[in-house]
């Protein structure tokens, strides 16, 4: 089920919604673990028992861990919950990858699985293993009760998407959560502008996307579609961001921010500071820091940033060019912290625009479908086509106005001159927001309702 | 005055959502969209399969899309917004210009035209009896209309060349149709401004046509395919028909469903009703798999076998005083291995094989077999 659905948004949502708030507080985590179970089972009927099993498997590990603390059972537990939870991802997200790039570089013809991706196994992965490492650690006290357990793991808003919650950003709502007007309010403003940034810009710019794969092509256009995806990506994914903190807050969780206005940036390290922000932390907390880091021998490091950088490429996507990807801001990284930031510390345009234009490439690389597609759409970006064409000028004011608004709405601005509005105009911004909601409302009512073109693009993670 | 705006937005949010909520149960499911012109979803039936493969499911968020209420307000209210607020050149696809409609189609599907390609091929491989072959494509409105709106068009230049591998005469239309031969709110061309194609179609294949001695007949208020997916539709166009003493006098048939044959009118104003979901099925009753038209006064005594999409309906009647016998053959509903089952006469017709670029374009998943 998507959030961003009139199933999800005209049906379940009130459903469950009306449920929580009527249920008795003893009751509430329960009503959120079946609602989340039926939620992932729309989607996925078979593989939720993946989800129950993997959230059974790691509530046994961690006990166990916790009962056992500071043994070696305790350690070979950890390892087993590591092995079954990358046991799982590895199967089902990246058998079939490395074996055809097996089968295309010995030319050998092993059968493939041809294994279904089960919807959001990155992320719920990603986030028992962080529970269970925090036990281990005692960072965090393993949770007695399977339910609230599962909860946690299987917790609708933020299950097949992120943020990459972990257990010690919410354990203490887990038990025991206030609900108030302000959080319900504000979780409704969050979710309903996260939606209006799905489906209203990020949509319009997957259709641009999409023409820019049939059309003439031109400089320009290579350029425009660069920018074009960079913003879809953001907003399709800061939208869905937005939303899961919105529904979190509404049932009274807190989520961590997962985007901060990364294109403001003003180099590859700060991109990647306000860029989905939890799953760099997870990386930086479980791959980077256990690696050794920074406090280590240099080529050590280099290897360090490698390891994170290629995993990181690789969770995106069972492809080469997600690895290239990941590799390319490894390098980019090294290359800032080692040469460059010194010398261009002093220009701050120049940063900024050096820094925009590495996250540009970065994206035409990682929506590349192949490598042959990646080298063309490079050589057009760089002259390997004409300046201009007419399928650029059409689509180019076809869209010119939904560029506008994704250009300034990726930038603090929109968000400063409400706050400062809204401070000032009291009276006005009493009837102005409500009514914003109604139109936003209504409008992406308007879109999905007309089965415009829906996907959300990380759910292939 | 914060309290005020809290419970306004809470207030505004949950009548959205329990508001359409309730009201799509509470109003009785809709089965047909006259502006769609397609029957709509209905609650599918729960099955242990269909949950488990997950079809329950998508089957259900399409029943709800589709029987959404007030779904018609949204649909022309995406539109206005696509328009008027983003200033987008088009809406879903659709545009418009000089008060004509168009949906836009920017891409060559080279599989669907080789498929094409190959069955017209095999039909006349397996009748070398066939007096001559020919083969017209007409081009789809887009063709004319991005001369006025630069729109992004099919690669048309790759399409006729694909198709020179036909083993047929080519009879080449394009510099004989305008976009004003079109209807402004319908695919279809007009049947009274294609008299000149009845004409080339005629010298090329070497028959006689006379372009005098017809009557107009006009049907106002013709809304045709594009019509209510306009935020701004023109004025309805006007469908004329054209008769003359051959067309009144000629026989026609068509093969139903039940493989029988049963006269038909050539036109049939009956069909031009506000139930009838198009009305441009006054010509030759619509889709048909198989017709015949017979006229023993026509100026010779040859044959025509015309495979052709629905632009072959209303160009028909114009040919009727040209050739003896049409046989018209719709291979979206009768596929090329079935045509030796209804004894075609190929020997010595003229076969023409009579395609849109849109057919063309779209031959595997309009059904063309």
């Amino acid at each position: 089920m998507l959030f961003s659905s009139i199933s999800f948004l005209y049906f379940f949502l009130p459903a469950i919604l009306i449920v929580y708030f009527l249920a008795p507080w003893r009751a509430k985590n329960y009503v959120l673990l079946v609602g989340s179970l039926f939620f992932y089972f729309v989607g996925e009927p078979i593989y939720v028992t993946l989800l129950i099993f993997s959230s059974v498997s790691d509530y046994l590990h961690s006990l166990y861990i916790e009962t056992h603390r500071g043994t070696r059972g305790a350690k070979i537990a950890l390892i087993s919950s590591i092995v079954i939870n990358l046991g799982m991802l590895g199967f089902f997200k990246y058998a079939d990858f490395f074996l055809s790039s097996i089968n295309s570089v010995l030319g050998t013809s092993i059968p493939l699985f041809g294994v279904p991706l089960p919807i959001g196994i990155s992320f719920f992965t990603f986030q028992t293993m962080s529970y269970t490492i925090d036990v281990y650690r005692g960072e965090a006290k393993a949770d007695k009760n399977l339910a609230t357990f599962g909860t946690f793991v299987c917790l609708f808003p933020q299950l097949i998407a992120g943020p990459i919650v972990r257990y010690t950003d919410i354990s203490r709502e887990l038990h025991e959560r206030k609900h108030t007007l302000e959080d319900l309010y504000l979780g409704v403003r969050r979710f309903v502008f996260g939606l209006a940034k799905k489906v209203l810009i990020a949509n319009a710019l997957g259709e641009f996307c999409a023409h820019y794969r049939t059309a003439q092509g031109s400089v320009i256009f290579a350029w425009l579609y660069a920018i074009a995806f960079a913003l879809q990506i953001y907003f399709d994914f800061s939208g869905y961001s937005d939303m899961a903190i919105g529904l979190g807050r509404m049932f009274g969780f807190k989520f961590p921010e997962n985007f901060n206005y990364p294109f403001i940036s003003k180099s590859i390290t700060e991109f990647w500071r306000r860029w989905h922000m939890t799953m760099g932390g997870w990386f930086r907390d479980y791959v980077y820091i256990p690696l050794g880091g920074n406090r280590c021998k240099k080529s050590r490091w280099l290897f360090n940033i490698f390891v994170v950088w290629a995993t990181t490429g690789l969770w995106h996507g069972a492809a080469w060019n997600f690895v290239l990807w990941g590799l390319f801001f490894g390098i980019l990284m090294i290359l800032e912290k080692v040469f460059w930031e010194k010398y261009l510390k002093n220009f701050g345009l120049l940063r900024y625009a050096c820094t925009l234009l590495l996250i540009l490439l970065s994206f035409v690389i990682f929506n590349a479908a192949t490598m042959a597609q990646l080298g063309a759409d490079l050589k057009a970006m760089f002259g390997g086509a004409p300046l201009w064409s007419a399928d650029t000028a059409y689509y180019l004011k076809s869209y010119a106005v939904m560029f506008a608004i994704a250009l300034v709405g990726a930038t603090p601005l929109c968000k400063t001159l409400w706050g400062k509005i809204s401070a000032r105009y009291r009276s006005l911004d009493a009837v102005a927001e409500p009514l914003c909601i109604a139109v936003l409302l209504f409008a992406v009512t308007a879109s999905l309702v007309s089965g415009g073109l829906n996907p959300f693009l990380y759910f292939r993670f | 005055m914060e309290n005020f705006k809290k419970y306004a937005v809470l207030t505004v949010f949950g009548l959205f959502l329990l508001g359409f909520g309730i009201a799509h149960f509470l109003l009785p499911d809709v089965h047909f969209s006259a502006a769609e012109r397609k029957e709509l979803a209905q609650m599918p039936t729960i099955s242990v399969d269909g949950i488990v493969s997950g079809d329950y499911f998508t089957d259900t968020e399409t029943y709800l899309l589709e029987q959404f209420p007030l779904r018609d307000l949204f649909l022309d209210s995406k539109r206005i917004i696509d328009k008027h607020i983003f200033l987008m050149q088009s809406s879903g696809g659709y545009v418009s210009a000089d008060d004509h409609l168009t949906k836009l189609d920017p891409t060559l599907n080279e599989k669907h035209v080789k498929y094409a390609l190959n069955i017209f091929n095999s039909i006349l491989e397996k009748h070398p009896e066939i007096g001559n072959a020919y083969y017209a494509i007409i081009p789809d409105k887009n063709y004319y209309m991005a001369q006025v709106t630069k729109q992004p068009t099919l690669d048309y230049a790759q399409l006729y060349s694909m198709m020179e591998g036909l083993n047929a005469e080519q009879i080449d239309l394009r510099e004989l149709l305008s976009l004003n031969d079109y209807y402004r709110t319908d695919s279809h061309w007009k049947q009274e401004n294609i008299l000149p194609i009845a004409q080339a179609l005629c010298e090329a294949m070497g028959v006689p046509f006379d372009d005098s001695g017809y009557t107009a007949h006009s049907l106002e208020g013709f809304k045709g395919v594009y019509y209510e997916l306009s935020e701004n539709p023109p004025e309805p166009d006007t469908l004329t028909y054209l008769t003359n003493e051959a067309i009144e006098t000629a026989v026609a048939q068509r093969l139903s469903d039940r493989l029988q044959w049963e006269p038909m009118e050539i036109y049939n104003e009956a069909n031009f009703t506000a139930e009838n979901t198009d009305p441009y099925d006054v010509f030759l009753e619509g889709p048909e798999m198989l017709l015949t038209i017979e006229n023993p006064n026509a100026k010779t005594d040859k044959e025509l076998i015309l495979f052709r999409d629905s632009y072959g309906s209303s160009l028909t009647p114009l040919l009727v005083d040209s050739y003896a016998k049409i046989t018209l053959v719709d291979l979206r509903y009768l596929k090329s291995s079935m045509l030796d089952r209804f004894a075609l006469d190929f020997e010595n017709a003229d076969v023409l094989f009579l395609y849109s670029t849109t057919m063309l374009n779209s031959a595997i998943s309009a059904g063309l077999g």
